[in-house]
């Protein structure tokens, strides 16, 4: 520091404007940045050429895109991948409940449930509930009823058992991560005032976890959307079993698959915003720093609510 | 007059290291016992026995004649259950170093939120119990305010306006000003000297010594997990017998 600052006389203005110009201070300049997005442009660019000059009839695209069978497939695609996921988070839930549990019993049997269906592929665990009837092949109570496995288990019955439980093993972690993300003051002072585990928990502690648990329950949701195409290998009918078995038929794989991709982008598009909405409302109470794409697409919304007006 | 709470041969280590070694003390009804000493001194974990948050290894505590956590079965003290403890757990209050508000809840939402759950208040009562509650440590205005809203004193205030609405028969607390920036030490201070006044049972760890000078009926001086002095604070501050106390008050003084 010079002598010339501490004698410099401090000068108090009514407007920025005032500001002489030697004397403003400048944001940092990033030409970089500017040429790594020129190139990503010019490769965007040549991956959209080739596909538009390759051997697609894009015409069969479009008229697939709303057939009949693609939108039933596509609809049997979204039934499976929430009822899954509701299952998931509610198995999710209670084991990492489990899992932090005092009672050794309880959180081993927590542990087991995780290492087992965690430790496993998910196609092996479709397969297995789907030839569920080799182990037993009938279900039920002894007495009140009984029926055969295999009428039980049907495809969608096996895909929802397979992928709801696998799920569950993963949202076990990710929940009990929450829980453990909340100060243990929290749960101190739930106890001190004589609430019961149970309520603190539900009153307390999770409501606080829920903006940990929010993001990787949305990429979760978005891996399920994709994952579910694993129970065509058990014969249940979703949007990829029938567009390969349209293009098995007339031969235009390309076409059938980008019909495909086309409406799993849909849904994860969908599934992504819901995740933006739902994260928004857990974090009121945090301060953290938005990402750009939320920014940008606060703004877009800011900017069609005022277009609206 | 039988001793509001009765701590009695009280042992706790964690793990090799022995905290407390064999602590016994007893507050009547209405008093205001303050402890002192260094930390690590066991001080706070000698507090935190009396409300069950850390289980002793050996010895009795009571509160209103209760035991609290063990019950008696054949002659031997087993730990009670869950239920039993969390019924216990009422009648006996606790302010943290850290506040420990519920941040996703208002101020008025912390307080009514045991009192709806544990005493079967409906949700309009509940409220109206917890502006009260907010009046006695004058932040009735701050009932819809989030804790982040609030300084650390505002914050500590509410946090034992929470307490008191259980209407526990002690209150402890836990180094209440040690987290807050020096100007705000003294609002609490001030709002735990009315509480003081209101006939409230108060056990105190703290490290202000005016206020326990000031306040308390009993100072209790620990240092490795047992009680030195003990005495009025006229005694135990002013003229400390022991020399560890004497070594301790000046250095805190100075």
């Amino acid at each position: 520091m010079g002598s010339s600052t501490s004698s410099a006389p401090v000068v108090h203005l009514d407007s920025p404007a005032e500001i002489p110009p030697e004397d403003r201070l400048h944001a940092r300049s990033h030409p970089m940045r500017w040429v790594t997005g020129a190139l990503v442009l010019v490769v965007l660019g040549f991956l959209v050429l080739s596909f538009a000059r390759g051997q697609i009839d894009w015409g069969v695209v479009r008229g697939f895109l709303t057939a009949q069978k693609i939108l039933s497939g596509f609809a049997q695609t979204i039934l499976i991948s929430v009822l899954a996921m509701l299952i998931g988070i509610a198995l999710g839930t209670c084991f990492a409940v489990m899992r932090l549990s005092a009672n050794p019993v309880v959180s081993t049997i927590a542990w087991l449930y995780v290492w087992l269906f965690r430790g496993t592929p998910v196609l092996l665990q479709l397969m297995m509930w789907f030839n569920l009837s080799l182990i037993f092949p009938t279900l039920g109570v002894p007495g009140l009823f009984q029926a055969q496995t295999i009428n039980v288990v049907t495809p969608f019955v096996a895909a929802l058992l397979g992928l709801g439980i696998n799920e569950g093993a993963y949202l076990t972690e990710v929940i009990r991560g929450g829980i453990l993300s909340v100060d243990a003051g929290q749960t101190e002072a739930a106890s001190a005032l004589g609430l019961s585990r149970r309520t603190a928990l539900a009153k307390v502690v999770l409501p606080q976890a829920m903006p940990a648990i929010i993001p990787p329950i949305g990429n979760e949701a978005i891996g399920m959307l994709k994952t579910s195409s694993l129970a065509a290998t058990i014969s249940y009918t979703e949007i990829l079993t029938n567009a390969q078995q349209i293009y098995y038929v007339n031969g235009k794989v390309m076409e059938l698959l980008i019909v495909a991709a086309f409406w799993y982008l849909v849904a994860t598009s969908v599934t992504s915003v819901g995740q933006y909405y739902l994260e928004r409302r857990f974090h009121r109470s945090a301060v953290r720093r938005r990402s750009a794409a939320d920014q940008i697409v606060t703004a877009a919304l800011a900017r069609l609510r005022r277009a609206a007006r | 007059m039988s001793a509001m709470v009765r701590i009695e041969n009280v042992h706790k280590s964690f793990g090799g290291l022995r905290v407390l070694r064999g602590v016994s003390a007893s507050c009547e009804r209405s008093e205001v016992v303050c402890l002192i000493g260094r930390s690590g001194s066991g001080k706070s974990t000698l507090l935190r026995c009396v409300n069950h948050l850390e289980k002793p290894d050996a010895g009795r505590i009571t509160v209103d004649g209760e035991l609290i956590g063990y019950e008696d079965r054949g002659g031997r003290l087993v730990e009670r259950r869950e239920r039993d403890i969390e019924r216990q757990r009422r009648d006996v209050g606790m302010v943290f170093q850290r506040f420990n508000l519920f941040p996703h809840l208002t101020a008025a939402e912390n307080i009514a939120l045991a009192p709806r759950r544990l005493r079967g208040l409906g949700k309009a009562e509940a409220r109206e119990l917890a502006v009260g509650a907010l009046e006695r440590v004058g932040l009735a205005d701050k009932r819809d305010s989030y804790a982040r809203h609030l300084s650390g004193g505002q914050q500590q205030r509410v946090a034992i306006a929470r307490a008191l609405a259980m209407e526990p028969k002690v209150l402890l607390f836990d180094e209440p000003t040690s987290a807050l920036d020096p100007e705000l030490v003294g609002e609490v201070l001030g709002v735990m000297r009315a509480v003081a006044e209101q006939g409230m049972t108060m056990l105190v760890v703290t490290h202000e010594l005016r206020f326990a000078r000031e306040v308390a009926s009993q100072v209790l001086f620990m240092e490795d997990g047992v009680i030195v002095e003990a005495g009025p604070p006229g005694e135990v501050l002013a003229r400390p017998r022991h020399e560890r106390t004497r070594a301790f008050v000046s250095s805190v003084f100075r």
